[in-house]
């Protein structure tokens, strides 16, 4: 499902315009892309939970170099899914493989 | 650990950069979550821009063991929900480290030692075949300094094999001296029969060669002398560079020893950045040698020291990871004194890797 689908069914559950929905949705991952910068987590009740962690500076192989390469200092987000929404979700689906 | 953010501050926060009521963020929130269940379940898969996808993913069951009592469970299949955070997120949270980049650190071997200690036969299998690399390419470089030094005293004791390895380039730079120009064009094709059992590319590059040579001379012909300071020797020039040639297939022509391309290169820095690279009309100065291939007199293997000082200095510039070989051929002429004025030039890792190489005279 792609975004757009996403803000159809937003604004027809909401009964707001697709314009308006897009604006705030758009206004709402913003603020979350600024929490998750400051280095802070948060909950979405009966979603899961969203943060970030540091993965230091490391080294690893490089095979196309054949050398060992020193990888800098990253920050990576992490999603741990609610156990609501992994109960939600663990049957298999039908059309799945 | 990040610290946490409640919800409830969250909404509030959006509601204010919005200007919506708290209670529709709660109910854009509550609905969002509802869609993307219903997106998970419909497709296996959201996208939520500025977040990024959402995806399930199929597990087999395997076996377990729980963390508190150590006993083995059995996890069943299940989909599991994975997050992959969008390019733009990525990137926006690491602004910090834009600036940094993965680095190469090299040939490392100072890890070795602890590593026998990890069960990882991969790792292990890598680093034998980095160790083996490094075998060979010291044995490459071994053999290009063995033709140094065995071969060329080689050439004197034998002149058979001199006679035919020496082209006649060296009696055509000798005859302008003589300025007997009739008598050239007799011994060139004198000569010429007693080259053609040589391989067919080396001939035709060879004659390719002599004919731009033959070109030079003709305008310079008067200052040709000149410019070979001793009478033995081997006289320098100027080259116009053609398509196909390289510093390697110049210094072979001129000094019939295309080892002594650096030589070259020494003299050209300011034209040439690259050694690997010659655009064709560029004119090149090729420098007189003092002495002869097997016999060169001390200015000469400084000046060869040098250039493969600055073919060092130029690959690494360049970031070749062959460079540090240039060093230690210049390095194999042991002859300290000449790299004393690049002393704080040289790289820290290229020297250690040139002093851990069995048999390297002291930097």
């Amino acid at each position: 499902m792609n975004n757009s689908e996403v803000i159809k069914r937003l604004s027809s559950r909401l009964v707001l315009s697709q314009r308006e929905t897009r604006r705030l949705l758009k206004h709402s991952t913003e603020i979350l892309q600024k929490t998750l910068d400051r280095d802070l987590s948060f909950t979405i009740p009966g979603f899961g939970t969203f943060g970030t962690h540091l993965q230091p500076e490391r080294k690893a192989y490089n095979p196309y170099h054949k050398t060992f390469m020193m990888l800098p200092p990253k920050r990576v987000v992490y999603f741990h899914p609610s156990s609501v929404l992994k109960a939600h979700v663990k049957a298999r689906r039908t059309d799945n493989e | 650990m990040s610290n946490k953010i409640t919800f409830s501050d969250l909404v509030e926060r959006i509601a204010e950069e919005t200007g919506a009521s708290k209670r529709l963020i709660h109910g854009l929130f509550k609905e969002m979550v509802t869609v993307s269940k219903e997106g998970l379940l419909r497709d296996g898969q959201v996208y939520i821009t500025g977040l990024g996808t959402f995806k399930l993913k199929w597990r087999d069951a395997r076996q377990g063991i729980n963390p508190q009592t150590g006993e083995p469970i059995e996890i069943p299949a299940q989909n599991r929900v994975y997050f992959k955070p969008e390019a733009a997120l990525r990137r926006f949270i690491n602004q910090e480290y834009r600036h940094k980049k993965p680095e190469i650190i090299g040939i490392d071997m100072k890890p070795a030692p602890s590593m026998p200690k990890s069960k990882d036969s991969f790792f292990r299998r890598k680093r034998v075949t980095l160790g083996l690399s490094a075998v060979l390419l010291a044995l490459l470089l071994l053999l290009l300094v063995v033709r140094f030094y065995l071969f060329r005293p080689a050439y004197e004791s034998a002149p058979p094999l001199e006679e035919t390895t020496q082209p006649e380039t060296i009696h055509r730079y000798k005859i302008p001296e003589e300025k007997e120009t009739g008598k050239e064009e007799q011994g060139q094709a004198a000569i010429q029969p007693d080259l053609s059992p040589a391989p067919e590319t080396v001939r035709t590059s060879r004659i390719s060669e002599e004919r731009v040579i033959e070109e030079e001379e003709q305008g310079q012909a008067a200052i040709q002398p000149d410019l070979s300071p001793a009478p033995v020797g081997i006289p320098g020039g100027v080259y116009d560079v053609q398509a196909g040639n390289s510093l390697w297939s110049i210094a072979k022509s001129f000094y019939t020893d295309p080892y002594l391309w650096p030589n070259i290169f020494r003299a050209n820095t300011d034209v040439v950045r690259n050694p690997d690279v010659l655009e064709v009309g560029l004119i090149i100065q090729v420098p007189s040698l003092e002495g002869t291939i097997g016999s060169l007199s001390k200015n000469d293997i400084v000046n060869i020291i040098d250039g493969y000082m600055q073919a060092y200095l130029a690959y690494r510039r360049l970031g070749k990871s062959n460079a540090r070989y240039y060093l230690w051929v210049a390095n194999q002429y042991n002859m300290p004194q000449v790299l004393q004025q690049y002393e704080d030039k040289i790289d820290e890792s290229d020297r250690d890797f040139i002093l851990r190489i069995k048999g390297s005279p002291r930097i």
